[in-house]
This record gives structure tokens, C-alpha cells and sequence, in this order.
């Protein structure tokens, strides 16, 4: 694991996460992130990474959990969560610190 | 993480909530009080009232009811009224559903938008604002209202909308005294960059006011399907509902066939809910009984009701053409038994002018 899995990741201040109906979505609140034409939708793993984003776990810390919960083995499931960490990093959901 | 359209997402979660008795959608009236005097209104009371205003919900109480529908999954939250920007914990109000996540949409008759509202707008957007616009002229549109000045400040609340950029839509219902510019506010609207849309079916008065008729102002049913034809895209939405719905009988014992109280309620701004706002004269009082209960017991106890009574509805094939339902029925003649004739005669005007179903009879 590289530097990056020494990151933490932060939930950004403007986010709500929301359960509707079965789904687990991102709902930004505020400026232009507010725009609902589209709507950040996670699966129930991604629920579950979000849940561990909390602004002190680092990403390998993260993934420590998930591995446990999910008793995943290999090196996939790190790629999937740095993949998932970056791309709502990119959406201004989480910050990467 | 998937990125949805909004679309999509919309579509798939009021599928599920329906079969799964969610109320994703919630109507939330924060007050009656309005300081317009619209002709139609089937709820308006005056802006000063003091006792309406002391029987409303308070502050605390909305926060939480809004975290016990939060906590419901509820997604969707309407804000209306009366004029809900009289209330003055509206910012209060409106920050706390943002903060729990709400999709909000707030109706507003705009006369109260100034600047310190758009730039909360601007900061913590609102899905929609949608305002009713009573007339493309100011002697129309205060005929309506019967306030003086409200054109200037509606129109002053639209521009101020527009300028802050916020997603904003128009519409009106078509009256008798407002019908001939219909075609005029579609203009204005679009020339605004504004979706407009109108409805015809004025209902009577939800508290059965005596010294009100909104019903002395609803257009003829000829005059109701006329004004379909002059907008194709509002023909075009019959065509494809009709295609999907027409041409088949009720068909079934159900009391309420509508889905209100499905994935949907309605709460008036006593703390009363129900599962649609003309049902809410009956509603159930929160303080009294709970938010849970009344989802999980009370208004299905209601919307579940098997019909034990005939009506020549039962029969009819223009069932996607009408708007009657059993509330209709309660808040026209305060009978559920006895059918809304005025409904029923613009459905069977538009089957015959459009072409669209079979038999009538």
C-alpha cells in the first residue's frame, strides 16, 4: 500500500447521506453541487465505506475494516475503495487530507 | 459510486416507496395565512390572523417533525401553504430540512422574495421554487389576488429569482377572470426561461367557508378541454397518459385509487397529516397520536378502505381522462357517494374532442 493509504479522507461539510427507499445516496446541499440533475448513488459497500469516512480513519485504516467485515482477501479490494474515495473526492464530497 | 440522472433516481425510488409504503414525497403547509386574497383559494385566511397563526406548528415542532420524516426516508418535501414566507422561522425552517437532506421544492406566491431570501437560495439551493402567476397584466392578475400592488411585487420576486439564478417555474390556475392571457403568462414564462404549466380543476374550499366559492370562478368544461388544444404539449401529455391508462374501467373495489398515502402525505400547518391535502380536514393530529402511527396505522386505515357503495364512475372507461377521486367527491359535496359532475363532464368532452377512448356511457 502507498502513500496515499496514509490519507484521510473527510466528509465534506455540505453533504447529507441519505437511505431512501433502498438507496443510499449523497445529497450536497450547498453552491453548485447543489444542482440535483444528477444524484450520487452508492452500493451498500460504498454506504459502508462513507459510514467509515470520518475524518480521522486513513484510507488503510479503511480498508482494514472493510477487508474484516467483507472477509475480502487480495489487493482488489484496495484499489475499489481508493477508486471510490478518489472519484467522491472528485464530486467535492470528501476531501482528501 | 454511480452518478444517476435525476430522472432515473426519481422514477426508481417513488416505484419502490409505493410497494414499500414510504413517504418519500411530503406536502408540508407552514401556514394558510396569505397576504394575497386570491378568488380560487381553497385554504388562504388572512395574513394577520392571530389565532390561525398561534394554532400552528412552532419552530421546534417542525425541526422535529422534519427529523421524523427524515428518519422515515422521506426524500421529497414540498414547503406551501398559504404563503409560507409569512411564517417568520421560515429560514429557520427551510435551513433545518436542508440540513437533513430534503429535495425541497417551495411554492410561493413571490410577492415576499427579496434579496436576503434569493442570496439563502443562492447559498442552500432549493430543488425548484415554483410561483402561481394570476394574470400576464396587473389588472388581471389583481382581479385575482384582489390585493393592490401584488403584480409589481410578484413580478419584482420573479426577476430577483431569475437574476440569483435559481431553478424557477410558473404556473396558474385558469379562471374564469384569468383565462384569456393564459396563453400570455406561457409567453412571458418562456421568454423568462421558465417551465409553465396551468390547471383548470378549481376545488371547492377545504374548510367549507361559507363566504368563499372558489367554484364560481371555474371555466366551462368545453372551455377547460379548449384550452387543451391550445397547447400541444399539454395534448401531447394526454395522448401518452391515455396510451399507457385510457380505455379501462376502475375496475376494482378500492376506495381511494389515486396511490396518496402510498409513498406520499400531506401535513397542514396544525400538525395534522394525511395522505393528500383534500383528505387533511380529517387528518390525524400529531401531537396527539405520532408520525409513526399515523403512517403505519391511521392513513392506511383510511387510503386501504374498500368501497361497499356503487357509482356510475365504476363503469367508466375515462377514468385517465378525469380527476375524480373519493376526496373530490368529500370536499365538493361533503358525500363520498355522490359523484363530481363537473369532473366528469370535462372527461367526457375530452374523450370526444380528442378521440382518444371508446365508449362513455
Amino acid at each position: 500500500m502507498g502513500a496515499l493509504s496514509d490519507t484521510v479522507p473527510k466528509r465534506s461539510d455540505n453533504v447529507v447521506f441519505r437511505k431512501v427507499a433502498g438507496e443510499y445516496i449523497l445529497v450536497p446541499l450547498a453552491g453548485s453541487i447543489a444542482d440535483v440533475e444528477s444524484i450520487f448513488n452508492l452500493n451498500e459497500t460504498g454506504a459502508a465505506i462513507w459510514d467509515k469516512v470520518d475524518g480521522r480513519k486513513s484510507i488503510r485504516d479503511i480498508v482494514a475494516e472493510i477487508r474484516a467485515e467483507y472477509e475480502a482477501e487480495g489487493d482488489q479490494l484496495e484499489r475499489d475503495v481508493i477508486s471510490l474515495l478518489d472519484e467522491m473526492a472528485d464530486a467535492k464530497l470528501i476531501l482528501l487530507q | 459510486m454511480k452518478v444517476l440522472s435525476y430522472a432515473d433516481f426519481s422514477a426508481k425510488v417513488h416505484a419502490a416507496s409505493s410497494k414499500r409504503r414510504i413517504p418519500v414525497s411530503v406536502g408540508l403547509d407552514l401556514t394558510y395565512r396569505c397576504n394575497n386574497r386570491c378568488v380560487h383559494c381553497y385554504c388562504s385566511l388572512p395574513q394577520n390572523d392571530k389565532t390561525a397563526a398561534d394554532s400552528e406548528f412552532s419552530t421546534v415542532e417542525a425541526g422535529n417533525l422534519l427529523d421524523e420524516l427524515a428518519s422515515m426516508g422521506s426524500l421529497w418535501l414540498l414547503i406551501t401553504g398559504g404563503e409560507p414566507l409569512l411564517r417568520e422561522d421560515f429560514v429557520e425552517i427551510y435551513l433545518h430540512a436542508k440540513e437533513k437532506g430534503f429535495l425541497i421544492t417551495l411554492f410561493t406566491n413571490g410577492t415576499l422574495v427579496d434579496e436576503k431570501l434569493t442570496g439563502l437560495l443562492s447559498k442552500y439551493p432549493p430543488f425548484a421554487v415554483e410561483i402561481s402567476l394570476y394574470g400576464a397584466t396587473k389588472e388581471t392578475y389583481e382581479k385575482v389576488t384582489r390585493v393592490r400592488g401584488s403584480y409589481e411585487r410578484c413580478l419584482a420576486g420573479i426577476r430577483r429569482l431569475r437574476e440569483s439564478g435559481i431553478r424557477l417555474n410558473l404556473k396558474t390556475m385558469a379562471l374564469t377572470i384569468n383565462a384569456h392571457e393564459i396563453t400570455d403568462m406561457d409567453r412571458m414564462a418562456r421568454e423568462w426561461g421558465c417551465r409553465f404549466r396551468f390547471d383548470a380543476a378549481i376545488q371547492r374550499r377545504i374548510d367549507q367557508n361559507m363566504f368563499s366559492e372558489p367554484e364560481r370562478y371555474r371555466i366551462s368544461p368545453a372551455g377547460v378541454v379548449k384550452l387543451d388544444r391550445m397547447f400541444p404539449e399539454r395534448m401531447e401529455g394526454w395522448r401518452e397518459f391515455c396510451d399507457r391508462f385510457g380505455d379501462r374501467p376502475r375496475g376494482d373495489d378500492d376506495l381511494y385509487i389515486c396511490g396518496a398515502g402510498q409513498g406520499s402525505m400531506h401535513i397542514n400547518p396544525y400538525g395534522r397529516a394525511m395522505g393528500c391535502i383534500m383528505m387533511i380536514r380529517d387528518g390525524f393530529s400529531i401531537r396527539e397520536h405520532g408520525l409513526s402511527w399515523i403512517w403505519e396505522e391511521g392513513i392506511p386505515g383510511v387510503v386501504l378502505q374498500k368501497k361497499n357503495f356503487h357509482l356510475a364512475c365504476d363503469e367508466c372507461r375515462l377514468g385517465s381522462l378525469c380527476d375524480e377521486c373519493a376526496s373530490w367527491r368529500i370536499v365538493e359535496h361533503g358525500d363520498i357517494k355522490k359523484e363530481v359532475a363537473y369532473l366528469c363532464e370535462i372527461a367526457k368532452i375530452r374523450s370526444r374532442d380528442f378521440g382518444f377512448t371508446g365508449s362513455v356511457e
